[in-house]
């Protein structure tokens, strides 16, 4: 082992890269420590830092940040400016480094290598490894066989919390009179018990089954054969085209949207969802979460949804 | 097929006279009043941003008054710009209205503007296509050349109005300047006529720099008139984004001017090392310009939820501490009052003024 401890904030694009990155630094030899799970001490403590209007999963990454600042060597706060051709992450995530280095003045060195498939193309894993390498200092041909190994796959494997209520939200229910809803929505909102109230498990109380989608490429490709226009964000085109699957799958009775209030991609891909592709009128709820959300107005809703899907069918 | 296209600050004037002697029956949206933007609040989603608001209430009154076709520049990220068009047609065609929509999907590339305009107009030769295109250029940057003019003259004026009675003038003027003889002969007479101001000549007045959303910025509907409140308050603004700029750093029509949002990205190093869309390189790395400039402070305008400038809201916060320079966030949406605005930009205005006599050592 190497005498430096590298830090990754549990937070935005970890819910969805976050065990590849772990399994990248211990290949080359490092300390992983990531913050714990978000509880309302780490979202108070990003809050405080932040300025102005950022939205609550940003908030939420910069408590994280702040909880590691300073107990790690090294912050692993990477630039995902896009992992394909087609689209974009949103733009908080591409200043995201930035905007950590803005909101906090005494932060340890941030590594803040850049992915940007757009622009890159081929190159993008080579000039990704190029910084690490360079502040690590290491052999950058160990970094980039390294960075094949474990980040090139677009999704790149998923933190074992997400698979965790992946693993919840998967499968059907086809037993008689029990009612599959759909959850659909960011990984960073889903995925945080914290801040999505636990959803999952309260659907599952509810005597429901709760389903979660995770469209492939061919599922995203048909969903956005049926819009107008290509969604160029990366995460909206993903809750978009599952958003497509659940309307379109007779089996699953109601879909639940899960957005974060101010979030300017979903502010559109909402309106998208709502007016084009739920052309079935299938049962559809938007949950739109802040810091000021509370369990019970989540849960209330809920309830309120499921029993009236219950009542329009029986 | 009677064209309309949402404004956006002068822009309307630069193509619409120009487009009108091609064929194309254009019917520019009335002005934008509070009617516009309630009509646009109601039908968008509700954390929507401003301009997009704007621009559908823009729509839904040209085709009240007749117009039948929309022309709405998109584009792929990763602000939400790109994706109005698709939203807002969708909105129109839910509310009843039939019109045939167009976006150009590449807004910065030339060919993609030239075959625009020559689907829209009689305009079949390529190359007259370019020379109809340069010359809405042309206008675009000499109406941006008045409004700079604007910004020196307002705040030196000695009676009250003048500057604006100028402005509106030479607007005409260059609207009315239909070729590139015209245009390179009215610039002259434009600068005369802000010169023949009478102006206070020993007043130095306080400067704030403005940066941030660019349809926030040049659309004085959208910011409440800013530009005139602050020269009312004898302020100087010094303006770092201009459409102009926007259209020169993608189209090169005026060589000797640098690439702006290049040397943005120079400038900003250190504190955003990328740009995160839109106008967010540009305000940061013009607030550490205006600082080395000596203009006395920076005014950072963008709509409310505006992804990219609240990346760079964040950073010019840290500007700010790091190096004691006094910058103002606003956020623009429909709930913003006029009393809210003049109160803030006073507040500012009067501590630039301490800072500057010297009674305000940090700010």
């Amino acid at each position: 082992m190497r005498h430096l401890s590298i830090g990754i904030p549990r937070g935005l694009l970890f819910h969805r890269h976050g065990e590849a990155w772990k399994l990248f630094f211990r290949e080359l030899g490092f300390e992983v420590t990531v913050s714990p799970e978000t509880n309302s001490d780490i979202l108070k403590e990003g809050i405080r830092h932040t300025v102005g209007d950022l939205c609550l999963p940003v908030k939420t990454f910069l408590g994280h940040t702040a909880v590691l600042k300073d107990i790690v060597d090294i912050l692993f706060i990477p630039r995902y400016v896009s992992v394909e051709q087609e689209s974009y992450m949103c733009p908080k995530m591409i200043g995201l480094p930035d905007v950590a280095r803005a909101c906090m003045a005494n932060l340890p060195p941030v590594l803040d290598p850049m992915f940007h498939v757009k622009l890159h193309g081929e190159k993008t894993v080579k000039e990704f490894a190029g910084p690490v390498a360079k502040i690590l200092s290491l052999s950058p041909a160990a970094v980039s066989a390294a960075c094949k190994r474990f980040l090139s796959h677009p999704e790149g494997g998923t933190s074992g919390q997400q698979r965790q209520a992946e693993d919840e939200g998967r499968g059907l229910s086809s037993a008689p009179g029990k009612m599959n809803i759909a959850v659909i929505g960011r990984p960073y909102l889903l995925f945080d018990r914290h801040l999505s109230k636990d959803l999952f498990h309260f659907i599952k109380k509810l005597g429901a089954n709760p389903v979660y989608l995770s469209p492939d490429t061919a599922g995203i490709r048909e969903a956005m054969a049926v819009i107008p226009k290509w969604v160029y964000w990366d995460m909206g085109k993903e809750v978009v085209a599952a958003a497509h699957l659940s309307f379109k799958d007779e089996r699953i009775d109601g879909v639940v949207n899960v957005v974060s209030a101010t979030c300017g991609p979903d502010s559109f891909t909402g309106d998208l969802i709502r007016k084009r592709l739920n052309q079935r009128n299938k049962p559809y709820m938007s949950l739109s979460l802040d810091e000021h959300t509370s369990d019970v107005g989540i849960q209330t809703r809920l309830e309120a949804f499921i029993d009236m899907i219950a009542k329009v069918t029986a | 097929m009677r064209l309309t296209v949402p404004h956006m600050g002068l822009l309307s004037t630069a193509y619409t006279r120009v487009l009108r002697q091609h064929g194309v029956d254009m019917q520019p949206p009335p002005a934008a009043t509070v009617k516009t933007l309630n009509l646009g609040v109601k039908h968008s989603p509700e954390f929507a941003c401003l301009p997009f608001k704007i621009n559908l209430g823009n729509m839904m009154e040209a085709l009240d008054n007749g117009a039948d076709a929309i022309l709405m520049p998109g584009g792929y990220g990763p602000c939400r710009f790109g994706y109005y068009g698709v939203i807002q047609e969708q909105i129109l065609r839910e509310l009843g209205y039939r019109f045939r929509m167009s976006t150009t999907d590449n807004p910065d590339r030339l060919s993609d503007m030239i075959d625009t305009i020559r689907d829209i107009s009689r305009i079949k030769n390529r190359s007259d296509g370019y020379r109809v295109f340069f010359l809405i250029l042309m206008r675009m940057a000499a109406l941006d050349r008045a409004t700079a003019l604007y910004h020196y003259y307002k705040p030196r004026e000695i009676n009250r109005g003048d500057t604006d009675a100028v402005l509106k003038e030479t607007v005409r003027m260059i609207d009315l300047a239909d070729s590139y003889t015209n245009l390179f002969m009215t610039m002259p007479s434009v600068k005369e006529m802000f010169r023949s101001i009478s102006i206070d000549k020993g007043f130095r007045p306080v400067t704030v720099g403005i940066l941030g959303e660019i349809f926030v910025v040049i659309e004085p509907f959208a910011n409440l008139d800013i530009e005139k409140k602050l020269g009312e308050m004898r302020v100087e603004v010094r303006r770092g984004v201009w459409l102009s700029d926007w259209l020169n750093d993608r189209f090169r029509f005026r060589p000797f001017r640098r690439n702006q949002t290049a040397y943005a990205k120079k400038l900003a190093r250190g504190y955003l090392n990328y740009p995160a869309g839109g106008e967010s390189i540009e305000t940061v790395g013009k607030t550490l310009l205006f600082q080395k400039k000596g203009v006395d402070g920076v005014l950072h305008i963008m709509p409310f939820t505006c992804m990219p400038e609240l990346v760079a809201s964040t950073i010019i916060n840290r500007i700010s501490k790091d190096r004691d320079y006094p910058v103002l966030s606003m956020t623009f949406d429909e709930h913003v009052s006029e009393a809210n605005i003049i109160t803030r930009l006073e507040a500012f205005s009067d501590l630039l003024e301490r800072r500057r006599n010297g009674s305000i050592s940090r700010y």
